[in-house]
């Protein structure tokens, strides 16, 4: 009988690092979600040079904007810990509510662009899915695991 | 004879009169004879009758009362907020927006926070406590929150009590307005547990010290009305309970005559006796008169609270309290704004009745009558303030819900307005239209211009402005000045001839010949260049950015009227357009909005998203009754949007838009087009950087030469907005289809770094230029590199 309200109380630590984990590893797509297994399998794009996508060009842009791949701050964090509780919960529109306001504070977030069309794929919004999908990929630059989880969402979409 | 005659019939008559009466007195005589009064039969049925018609007639006005009182009872507008202020650690602020968002929620400066709605700053470290607050998706608890800023930016952002960091944190949103319905009647609905004691003893004292006794009319304070002004010859004094009052404002017309004060008695009776004095008390604070705000009507406590003193009514003290219940005796006459010295004198007067009748004692009396008025200046629900953003969101409200509604169910509106963005806009348009009138030796107040803000990758409208005179809702040039848009309509032509890489790159060589072209009908056409010259063979993305007429003309001949059309229905341009050869040349009319609508799709890598001017509506209990979501469409591919844009980054440092300098440093980027009419109409900017979209349009408004082009006109308004709102670079990161190459950038040659005048290019993989320059002649294994890799 007393055992219930200490897990009660435990609960928030053990969470605690599974949401972190979850927002610390990017590409990792939606625990439940139904991502192909070769989208998880394949290893970050940084892990080893054999992965590289082959550079053709000798010359890319010289400066790229720090703030265009910013890991994500704290309230962006939060605001993604809360949509993914409320998307396990089902509130499916308070999800999105959640990311869009994550969206107003970090605009170019690839990830949570692809978080939002996750979540109106699951709302059955396939069109709509897909173009966040495509529009996670413009910011995604070189994180190949996130545009391959993007890529399979477009496939699914627009199956 | 016939005298006689006459003479006879007279006589007759006059017999026949008298035995009538004689009949008719024994008649009465009979009768008295027979029964004792019987007038009184007579009364008793006239009572009868007299109650009958009462009975009745009280019973129809109590259907009345029932109806009105039990139904809805007023139509409460629907209630506009502007954008909920995020804050946490790293968010761009600076001490002075954050203050200005502070006082725009009504909060009060104090040395210590002590309580709700209430802040502090020493240097740039503030404190304040916030109020609760019910958004659509659930309730920001109220917070006491320490806040730092460094470098206009948040860097510390805790618990004020805990001192624990806080993640994230939204402030409640200003309120920008309300939608209200034509008989123009304003209020915000109060509970009567929002009441506070001190105005219910406000209200006793000066109003209707019986009010918990009586029966809805009280028969001593009429007599002593009544004695009052006979003494005094004129009306001094009013007998009228608050429910009287309440009676005369709810059910019957301003006249005065006795028949209505007949009936407000009547009335004033029934209400009391079917409902109970707290819920009549309630009803009451709602209803009054407290004041008018130009066509608007203040009503109800709830509403002067905010109109007066920019805070709930709960908020308020004993002070301000009096200050309301002491303009219920004349709301105009005793304006607290424009005749502070009676206000004070009624208020006092308040103040020194509680006194006497003991709400209060003497010393809290004397204590209050000490404090100044306390008005602030404008209310912050003075639906003035943003009248063309407010415009906008009732029209896009329009097309989802009927009028009565929106005036009437007391909803409540949560739009994208940036307030601080507003105000840059409303004084930055004021201030750049005078200094150019001035510089031009204009007549003043000759031009006029619009202007609209959007975010970027939200398409959200954080501003709208629709002229010059701020706060006043006249002709809206954003949404309705439909202007033709000249060369803002190119980047349009040469994206769609970028999404061709197998034909088009930026360093396709272009014609710059002379046109001429004869219609059906036999007129011909014949465009020229702005400096009137032929440039030959040149570069497609220096035709761009020195906005050459020709070679845009021949271009987009050769990629087809119709598709451009095409493309500029799917950025969202839903106007009819004719594909006429001079819509090549912005022969488009179109409003500012519109502009920003298809500029969206360039500043957001090819996803449309339809603007929005609107979050979410909630119903007048909370309860979310809609959301318009962020939208994305995929109009174009990512990599010709991306070559395109930087095309309109080298407008902006070496083209028409170089003029930007004088606002923004050389090394922050951004990208944007100018556009100018014939003669000089119309003089259009449309812009963008990594955090603002913003399209200016300046012309006059009986359509004659302004005397402006876009660089002269309105690259100055969007110069000198974009400096104040300090924009973030460009930093779009370049497509996977897109490389860098270094080419000569006037032959459009394959070249290297270190070649003379080379410059890295980007181009669409696959559509890079084979031609060597000769300068990379020699380089024979850097060529062979790349001719493996091509071929």
């Amino acid at each position: 009988m007393c055992v219930e309200p200490m897990l009660k109380k435990l609960f928030p630590f053990a969470v605690f690092p599974l949401l972190l984990a979850g927002c610390a590893t990017t590409p990792l797509p939606d625990r439940g979600s139904p991502v192909p297994p070769q989208s998880r399998a394949e290893p970050p794009a940084s892990s080893t040079e054999r992965y590289k996508a082959p550079e053709i060009s000798a010359y890319r842009e010289p400066v790229m904007p720090g703030y265009a791949r910013p890991a994500p701050g704290r309230a962006v964090q939060m605001l993604m810990a809360q949509a993914r509780q409320q998307k396990q919960a089902g509130e499916l529109v308070a999800a999105a509510g959640s990311l869009e306001r994550a969206l107003r504070i970090e605009p170019k977030n690839p990830v949570l662009w692809n978080r939002l069309a996750h979540v109106r794929y699951k709302q059955k919004q396939y069109s709509l899915a897909a173009s966040l999908a495509a529009k996670s990929n413009s910011f995604a630059a070189q994180d190949q695991a996130l545009r391959a989880d993007n890529n399979a969402l477009i496939g699914r979409a627009r199956y | 004879m016939p005298p006689a005659k006459k003479k006879a019939v007279r006589k007759k008559t006059a017999v026949v009169r008298k035995k009538t009466v004689r009949r008719k007195r024994s008649a009465a005589k009979k009768k008295r004879a027979k029964r004792g009064f019987p007038w009184l039969k007579w009364f008793v049925g006239l009572v009868l009758l007299a109650m009958l018609v009462v009975g009745g007639y009280s019973l129809y006005l109590s259907q009345i009362v029932r109806i009105k009182f039990e139904g809805k009872r007023w139509a409460v507008p629907a209630r506009v907020y502007a954008r909920p202020l995020e804050l946490y650690a790293g968010a761009n602020l600076t001490p002075t927006r954050l203050q200005a968002e502070l006082q725009a929620l009504g909060y009060r400066k104090v040395k210590q926070v002590k309580g709700i709605a209430q802040w502090s700053q020493s240097g740039s470290r503030f404190v304040f406590h916030t109020r609760e607050f019910l958004f659509w998706d659930g309730v920001e608890p109220a917070h006491k929150v320490d806040l730092r800023i460094s470098g206009n930016t948040v860097s510390v952002l805790k618990d004020g009590v805990s001192g624990k960091s806080l993640d994230v944190l939204r402030l409640e949103p200003p309120e920008i307005g309300s939608i209200y319905p034509s008989h123009k009647e304003d209020r915000v609905l109060v509970r009567r547990d929002e009441i506070p004691d001190h105005l219910v003893g406000a209200l006793l004292a000066a109003e209707d010290r019986a009010y918990f006794q009586h029966h809805g009319v009280n028969i001593y304070s009429i007599a002593r009305a009544l004695l009052a002004n006979v003494k005094a010859g004129r009306t001094v004094q009013g007998g009228s309970t608050l429910t009287q009052q309440l009676v005369k404002n709810f059910f019957l017309t301003p006249e005065r005559s006795l028949w209505r004060k007949v009936n407000e008695a009547l009335m004033a009776i029934i209400l009391d006796a079917r409902y109970g004095k707290e819920e009549i008390l309630e009803a009451y604070a709602n209803e009054v008169f407290l004041g008018q705000d130009g066509d608007r009507a203040i009503h109800g406590f709830g509403l002067a609270a905010y109109y007066y003193f920019n805070r709930p009514l709960r908020e308020l003290n004993l002070t301000e309290t009096a200050l309301l219940v002491g303009l219920l005796k004349g709301a105009s006459y005793y304006n607290p704004r424009t005749h502070p010295e009676r206000a004070l004198k009624r208020r006092n007067l308040v103040l020194q009745l509680m006194a006497d009748q003991g709400f209060i004692n003497q010393a809290m009396a004397d204590k209050a009558m000490k404090m100044p008025l306390g008005v602030g200046r404008k209310g912050r629900r003075s639906s003035a303030r943003h009248p063309a953003f407010i415009d906008l969101v009732r029209r896009q409200l329009q097309r989802d819900y009927q009028e009565e509604d929106l005036t009437s169910e007391g909803l409540r509106i949560f739009t994208t307005l940036d307030p601080w963005a507003q105000q840059t806009l409303d004084e930055q348009i004021g201030k750049g239209l005078s200094a150019l009138e001035k510089s031009r030796k204009l007549p003043g107040d000759s031009l006029q211009a619009a202007m609209v803000l959007v975010s970027p990758q939200g398409g959200e409208i954080r501003a709208l402005s629709g002229g010059r005179e701020v706060g006043f809702a006249g002709f809206n040039r954003a949404l309705d000045a439909v202007r033709p848009i000249g060369s803002l309509i190119k980047p349009v032509i040469y994206l769609l001839a970028l999404s061709r890489p197998g034909e088009y790159s930026l360093v396709t060589l272009l014609d710059d010949e002379p046109v001429r072209l004869e219609d059906a009908k036999g007129r011909v056409w014949a465009p020229k260049n702005y400096d009137r010259k032929t440039h030959g063979l040149v570069p497609l993305h220096t035709a761009l950015a020195k906005s050459y007429n020709l070679a845009t003309v021949h271009l987009g001949l050769s990629l087809g009227i119709k598709n451009v059309v095409s493309l500029l229905r799917r950025m969202g341009v839903q106007r009819q357009l004719s594909p006429l050869p001079s819509l090549l040349l912005g022969a488009v009319s179109l409003s500012p909005l519109e502009v920003a609508q298809f500029y969206q799709v360039f500043a957001s890598s090819g996803f449309r998203s339809p603007l929005r001017a609107i979050r979410e509506i909630v119903d007048s209990q909370g309860r979310p009754l809609q959301r318009y979501p962020l939208e994305v469409a995929q109009v174009i591919d990512p990599g010709p949007v991306y070559l395109l844009n930087r095309n309109l980054v080298e407008v902006m440092r070496a083209g028409t838009g170089r003029g930007i300098r004088k606002y923004l440093p050389e090394s922050l980027e951004v990208a944007g087009k100018t556009g100018t009419t014939d003669e000089l109409r119309d003089s259009w900017f449309a812009g963008f950087s990594g955090d603002w979209l913003a399209v200016a349009w300046v012309g006059r408004d009986d359509n004659k030469p302004a005397g402006l082009t876009g660089s002269s006109g309105a690259l100055v308004l969007w110069g000198r907005v974009m400096k104040v709102l300090k924009p973030q670079p460009l930093g779009l990161p370049p497509p996977q289809d897109v490389v860098y190459i270094w080419v000569d950038p006037q032959t459009g040659y394959l070249s290297a770094e270190h070649c003379e005048g080379a410059v890295a290019m980007p181009f669409i993989r696959g559509s890079e230029p084979r031609l060597r320059s000769d300068c990379l002649g020699e380089e024979r294994r850097s060529g062979s590199f790349l001719e493996r890799l091509f071929e």
